[in-house]
């Protein structure tokens, strides 16, 4: 899989000039994929997120949020359940038509260009179905397939991912009889299986074992490491800090701050930082009657 | 206790009639089904009325018998009873198994259903000219039903223990679907046979003996004065009753401390050789990985695998009818099965629930996806029409008549799927969702609007194959063959432009609208 993660050399590019200055990622980010000066801010920028907007009837709930995901960061995307953070990565992975805004990868426009756009993103929706009357290698294949792969890549690669996720023994089960920790995995690997530029999990760990979490973490560093792009989003606040270069914090459809870890957490730790900006902490003596013996 | 867990009971049948119009509707609807079928329990006995006391007794049986199969039956294959008073959900309440017993057995009251079999337990008492006769009916409609209830809910924990072994599941709901197509001949031969009461009596003879009927026998007994076999039918009765309510508290008792066991543990390998399926026998392309998959579900999946069925049920019942009335037709077959393989395509995207997201997040384009979806069906319904429609006139005794019969199937079949690769696009029906039981209708709120969509798709496959059945008149009028294999040319060709106009269409809209498709899906889900 670092093979085809790591360059796109069959067309022949040569590395950026770099001419625009380096950016602050650029030392963690090999990401030389652009050829000439028009295209290197937008391949820089993994994903562009403008005055992005979606209503749900009468209830907006993403008020017109601008996010810049740059190209080979680990990117996290916190904030409470309902915070609208599923919504806004389904909006940029082309599931959930915005009302407003525009959202491109790598300067492609989702919604203009929607197939050529997918074709650069790897999506880990969370909670929903998968074919799951497929077994593990056969929905591999499907998602390889679906993709355009031809068939020896395919069969390749999902050797490799089932490898990589540690779900050799359990390939020709069907995903049925899968755990909650094999099905997010089986996912993750339907997701990668088409190297793409960009991956976009949504709660990538629930229910993961932490050996699993662990060996996908290492997987999702190479990744980075290899000039790739991930956005996870999360409430695990300690995950995100541990994990992640940059992130995003996220309230009830609005942006609430964005940038590295470093940027945003400043002396404390992230959670505090979280709670102070998002509020809802209860100031209280405890509830009174509880635990007195 | 048993009050509490009653108003909650009935807090929450208060709350899904309020909580949309159509909600309320299906449960008018359903009562009043159940009003026109306690009302044919009440014509028979109203008719019974001071006749001989062993028919009445026979019939009270029989019916009783019936009824409580029917509410043993149900919760099996449908996904459990009612379950607002599940043992698994009260598990973190501080109650004892007798008291959610007594709220289960209390609560089942509470429910159209619940409420009119209780009513029409009571309806025997109508059969009784004698005033003692009449009033042991009054306590023993009370016992029936309350063994009724009992074996009702063992046999849903019992279900519920079947379902966690997907296999046997799967065959059991098989089973009951092609039960399910003979339903109408069997509920025909039964209605004939109540009116024979020397086959009344023989039956009953020996239902009166089961836990089924035995608590609707006793009056009878009452009746005809055989107080030895009524002394012996309440000692069944008593020993029916408390060890049904033993094992049942039982039961509870386990459930309550088994909460969320099982489920995870069977894990059915097949390991055996192609380990990729259909997936190799298909083309490497999207368009192919499509077909594989689609195929690949009508096989493994089985609420897809239930409509395979229906071609070798409805060669059955046909027959089965066919021979009873002296002759059998088998004309309609065919194209019968090519309509309803071709309707439940429309179903197709609704069936992969949200799982079509793995569609959305790849660059398929529409046409893929529905040449896709079409061709893997039309790999397996094309064989099995052909089979069908042959085999049905071969049966007959007419294989003069299989070119047209085959023309106006596969009219039928292709010109239908034509129109499922349009409708799975435009809307998202409510199905069961994977992994739920085939039989579990969804609550959803637009109820009414999703039959009329059904309805009208129906309609609109049987007026598409329009030139066939012009064909088809004239063929019989003339009585000329040339017509026969007109009409299966034609019904070939004609279908299969339908069948590519309908992809065409399907996939401008997939296209144009598969994100609020998508939304659709995964707000029913």
């Amino acid at each position: 899989m670092d093979r085809d993660t790591n360059h796109l050399s069959t067309t022949g590019q040569q590395p950026a000039s770099d001419a625009g200055g380096p950016p602050p990622f650029d030392t963690t980010s090999p990401d030389r994929q652009g050829t000439d000066a028009a295209s290197a801010p937008s391949v820089r920028e993994a994903i562009r997120i403008d005055s992005l907007s979606r209503a749900f009837g009468d209830r907006e709930v993403v008020h017109g949020i601008d996010l810049t995901i740059p190209s080979g960061s680990m990117y996290g995307l916190v904030g409470r359940n309902g915070a609208g953070k599923t919504t806004t990565l389904s909006m940029a992975t082309g599931l959930l038509r915005p009302t407003s805004g525009s959202v491109s990868i790598r300067g492609i426009d989702v919604w203009q260009r929607p197939r050529e756009a997918k074709s650069l993103v790897g999506v880990l929706p969370d909670g929903v179905h998968l074919f799951d009357r497929l077994t593990g290698r056969q929905l591999i294949t499907y998602a390889g397939l679906l993709h355009g792969l031809d068939k020896e890549t395919v069969s390749e690669r999902s050797e490799d991912l089932l490898k990589a996720m540690d779900l050799t023994d359990s390939a020709n089960t069907t995903v049925t009889d899968y755990s909650a920790g094999m099905r997010k995995k089986i996912a993750l690997a339907s997701a990668m299986v088409h190297a793409p530029k960009v991956l976009v999990l949504d709660e990538p760990f629930e229910s993961v074992d932490p050996v699993s979490a662990s060996n996908i973490r290492d997987i999702l560093a190479g990744f980075v490491r290899n000039g790739g792009t991930v956005v996870v989003s999360s409430h695990v606040m300690d995950l995100v800090q541990r994990m992640c270069d940059h992130v995003a914090i996220m309230n009830q459809g609005s942006i609430l701050a964005a940038g590295t870890v470093d940027e945003v957490r400043g002396e404390s730790s992230l959670e505090d930082v979280f709670v102070d900006l998002v509020g809802g902490r209860v100031e209280s003596e405890g509830i009174s009657w509880l635990g007195t013996s | 206790m048993v009050g509490n867990l009653l108003s909650l009971k009935w807090a929450h049948f208060v709350a899904s009639l309020k909580r949309s119009g159509w909600a309320l509707a299906g449960t008018i609807i359903g009562a009043v089904y159940a009003v026109l079928g306690l009302f044919a329990v009440f014509a028979v006995f109203m008719a019974q009325r001071g006749g001989e006391p062993e028919t009445v007794q026979g019939l009270a049986v029989i019916l009783g018998a019936l009824v409580t199969a029917l509410w043993c039956i149900v919760p099996v294959v449908i996904s459990g009873q009612d379950s607002t008073l599940d043992p698994d959900i009260l598990a973190p309440f501080p109650l004892k198994p007798g008291e959610i017993l007594g709220g289960q057995l209390a609560g089942s009251v509470i429910s159209i259903f619940g409420m009119m079999t209780l009513i029409g337990s009571f309806f025997p008492v109508l059969g009784w000219a004698s005033p003692l006769p009449a009033l042991v009916s009054v306590f023993s409609g009370f016992l029936g039903f309350l063994i009724l209830m009992i074996c009702s809910r063992l046999m849903s924990a019992l279900g519920m223990a079947i379902r966690q072994k997907r296999f046997l599941a799967e065959g059991i709901g098989a089973v009951f679907f092609l039960a399910l197509l003979c339903a109408g001949p069997i509920a025909g031969s039964l209605t004939e046979s109540l009116f024979s009461p020397s086959w009344v009596h023989a039956v009953a003879s020996v239902l009166g003996w089961t836990p089924l009927g035995v608590a609707w026998a006793l009056p009878g007994d009452v009746a005809q004065g055989q107080w030895l076999v009524l002394v012996l039918r309440l000692v069944v009765t008593a020993v029916c009753l408390v060890g049904g309510l033993l094992l049942w508290r039982a039961v509870i008792a386990h459930q309550i401390s088994h909460v969320g066991a099982g489920g995870a543990s069977s894990s059915s390998r097949s390991k055996s050789g192609s380990a990729l399926g259909l997936f190799s026998r298909f083309p490497a392309s999207p368009v192919g990985a499509v077909a594989a998959r689609t195929a690949t579900y009508y096989f493994k999946d089985p609420r897809l695998n239930l409509n395979l069925l229906v071609a070798p049920g409805f060669l059955v019942v046909f027959w089965f009818v066919g021979t009873a009335n002296g002759g059998a037709s088998l004309t309609m077959v065919g194209p019968l099965v090519g309509w309803m393989l071709a309707w439940q395509s429309s179903y197709s995207v609704s069936y992969d629930n949200t799982a079509f997201a793995l569609h959305m997040t790849a660059p398929v384009t529409g046409l893929q996806d529905r040449w896709g979806r079409t061709l893997g069906m039309v790999a397996i319904f094309v064989p099995l029409v052909v089979v069908v429609s042959a085999v049905a006139m071969l049966l007959q005794g007419t294989p003069g008549g299989i070119p047209t019969n085959l023309g106006a199937s596969m009219c039928m079949l292709l010109a239908g799927l034509g129109v499922g690769a349009c409708v799975s696009v435009r809307y998202a029906l409510p199905v069961a969702a994977p992994g739920e039981s085939p039989w579990k209708s969804r609550k959803n709120n637009s109820g009414m609007a999703n039959m009329l969509i059904q309805f009208v798709t129906s309609l609109l496959i049987v007026g598409l194959a329009l030139p066939v059945w012009i064909l088809l008149g004239v063929g019989a009028l003339t009585g000329n063959p040339v017509f026969g294999w007109m009409a299966l040319v034609v019904g070939c060709l004609y279908g299969g432009a339908m069948l590519w106009v309908g992809v065409r269409l399907g996939g401008a809209w997939y296209d144009k609208r598969a994100p609020e498709l998508y939304q659709d899906l995964a707000r029913i889900r």
